[in-house]
């Protein structure tokens, strides 16, 4: 027993326990909201074919990936995040674990553009620059799996501009509830709480 | 809140939780390739049977998820005739025309392949869904695939929040409702609401996030490099035969289709 110490730099996530459970929490809520969200999408996937559908709802799914990124900012919280939540999805959705890869290639993506910076730009354009990019990269993988190729071009060209639309929209929304959030005062160890109170 | 997970003893059951994963996702990939019904349809056929003969479950149980997700997919047959680009159906009989709408055969023919399809991909997920608990798939994923532990285990922690977070929503309601805000219906007043009860819910949530931290700390969660388990998960015989026997009888099942010239032709070399 005497061999075991304790690492310094244990596993490939050397995070506190603490922001760990809060990027956690925060996922798993969001996930909770997306379980009933996933049937509407779902719906409007059939309804509105599913280019439109994922032009005004895909965005949406990747607030939990940009809200912990808002208020832990580590590298790599958006993608665990993304992961954390696709693993409620394993829980409560009937398809699973197909969904688990879709977060999986959500947090990949929403993680991308904050790489990019090399993590330390945490201003609004950053996000909005995920949210496009999640946003365009799911049409282009969609018109292989839905088909979309054989649908009329104006309602692609639509999607597209409702995808850059909704990649703002998602952005500002994480935001302010990050904001909104760090008003309370239960973040007042991480920046945005800092910031709140300089305010 | 309900998860899918059906409680019994069975072969899927016994399974490993990644071979249920690793059997169906070659089949998923080609059919979600594929643009003619009947490749859809047969998996279909197969799934629901492997399912409710492998798996054990009852079939009212399957019904009841299987039937509401079939609904669903029925707008595909509506919406999709209308937006398929005209070129690539018009050589095929028309059904019906008003004014700028015509509907062509091809078309709805399009329309049913898409809903069989994504309704085929819903099914080969489902035979995990109903058969695995899902911290079994977690702690396969984290000692097999190579998940870090502090993620999964992170995961285990926060699933049992989900009765305390619905116990603090109504504590929240009923804050709420003492102040003397009314809980009136319609769609508005339920905006207002989620808006509402979302912030404090959240900052409940991560209070009780850091407590939790602090308890998992204190018992030396993620000191160490590696970790012992209580369960250990590999892959065994039965996996293997059971991987190996998908793939074998999906494959028969493509050849057959292939035979009888019922396989068209895939996403990227389509006509319609």
């Amino acid at each position: 027993m005497a061999t075991m110490t304790p690492s310094r730099k244990s596993s490939p996530v050397s995070w506190k326990t603490q922001d760990l459970l809060v990027t956690a929490v925060i996922s798993l809520i969001c996930g909770i909201v997306f379980i009933g969200l996933s049937y509407i999408y779902l719906l409007a996937i059939s309804a509105l074919t599913p280019a439109i559908a994922g032009a005004l709802l895909g965005s949406i799914f990747i607030l939990p990936g940009l809200l912990t990124t808002y208020i832990v900012r580590r590298p790599g919280v958006a993608l665990i995040s993304q992961i954390l939540a696709g693993l409620v999805q394993v829980l409560f959705d009937p398809t699973g674990w197909i969904q688990l890869v879709i977060y999986l290639v959500n947090g990949l993506l929403c993680e991308l553009p904050f790489f990019v910076t090399r993590y330390r730009n945490y201003r609004l354009h950053v996000f909005i620059a995920a949210g496009i990019l999640v946003n365009l990269t799911f049409l282009v993988l969609g018109s292989i799996g839905f088909g979309l190729a054989n649908i009329m071009p104006q309602v692609f060209v639509i999607a597209a501009l409702l995808s850059v639309g909704t990649g703002i929209l998602v952005a500002w929304l994480a935001r302010l509830f990050g904001n909104a959030i760090a008003q309370t005062g239960v973040l007042s160890r991480y920046a945005v709480g800092q910031q709140q109170e300089e305010i | 809140m309900q998860t899918f997970y059906v409680e019994t003893h069975s072969f899927l059951h016994r399974l490993n939780p990644l071979s249920k994963v690793l059997a169906p996702l070659p089949v998923l990939l080609f059919v979600a390739l594929t643009t003619e019904p009947w490749t859809p349809l047969s998996f279909i056929i197969f799934t629901t049977l492997t399912i409710l003969v492998m798996g054990r479950i009852p079939p009212q149980n399957f019904l009841r998820i299987a039937v509401p997700l079939m609904l669903l997919m029925s707008g595909f047959l509506i919406m999709y005739p209308l937006v398929v680009r005209r070129e690539l159906v018009d050589h095929s009989p028309l059904l019906f025309e008003f004014g700028p709408i015509a509907v062509y055969q091809a078309g709805v023919v399009y329309g049913l392949a898409t809903a069989l399809r994504i309704y085929s991909l819903i099914l080969l997920s489902l035979l995990f869904t109903l058969t695995t608990d899902a911290s079994d798939f977690i702690r396969a994923l984290v000692q097999q695939w190579r998940l870090p532990y502090k993620i999964g285990y992170s995961a285990l922690a926060a699933f049992r929040f989900v009765p305390m977070l619905r116990n603090e929503l109504r504590i929240i309601q009923a804050a709420h409702r003492v102040r003397g805000i009314s809980d009136k219906g319609g769609l508005r007043a339920q905006y207002d609401r989620a808006q509402r009860y979302a912030i404090p819910l959240l900052a409940t949530a991560i209070r009780q996030a850091e407590r939790t931290a602090l308890a998992m700390d204190g018992r030396a969660f993620g000191a160490f490099e590696t970790r012992t388990y209580y369960r250990h998960f590999s892959f065994q015989r039965h996996d293997i035969i059971f991987i190996s026997g998908f793939w074998l009888i999906s494959l028969l099942i493509v050849l057959a289709l292939w035979q009888i010239g019922l396989l068209g032709s895939f996403v990227f070399i389509q006509e319609l």
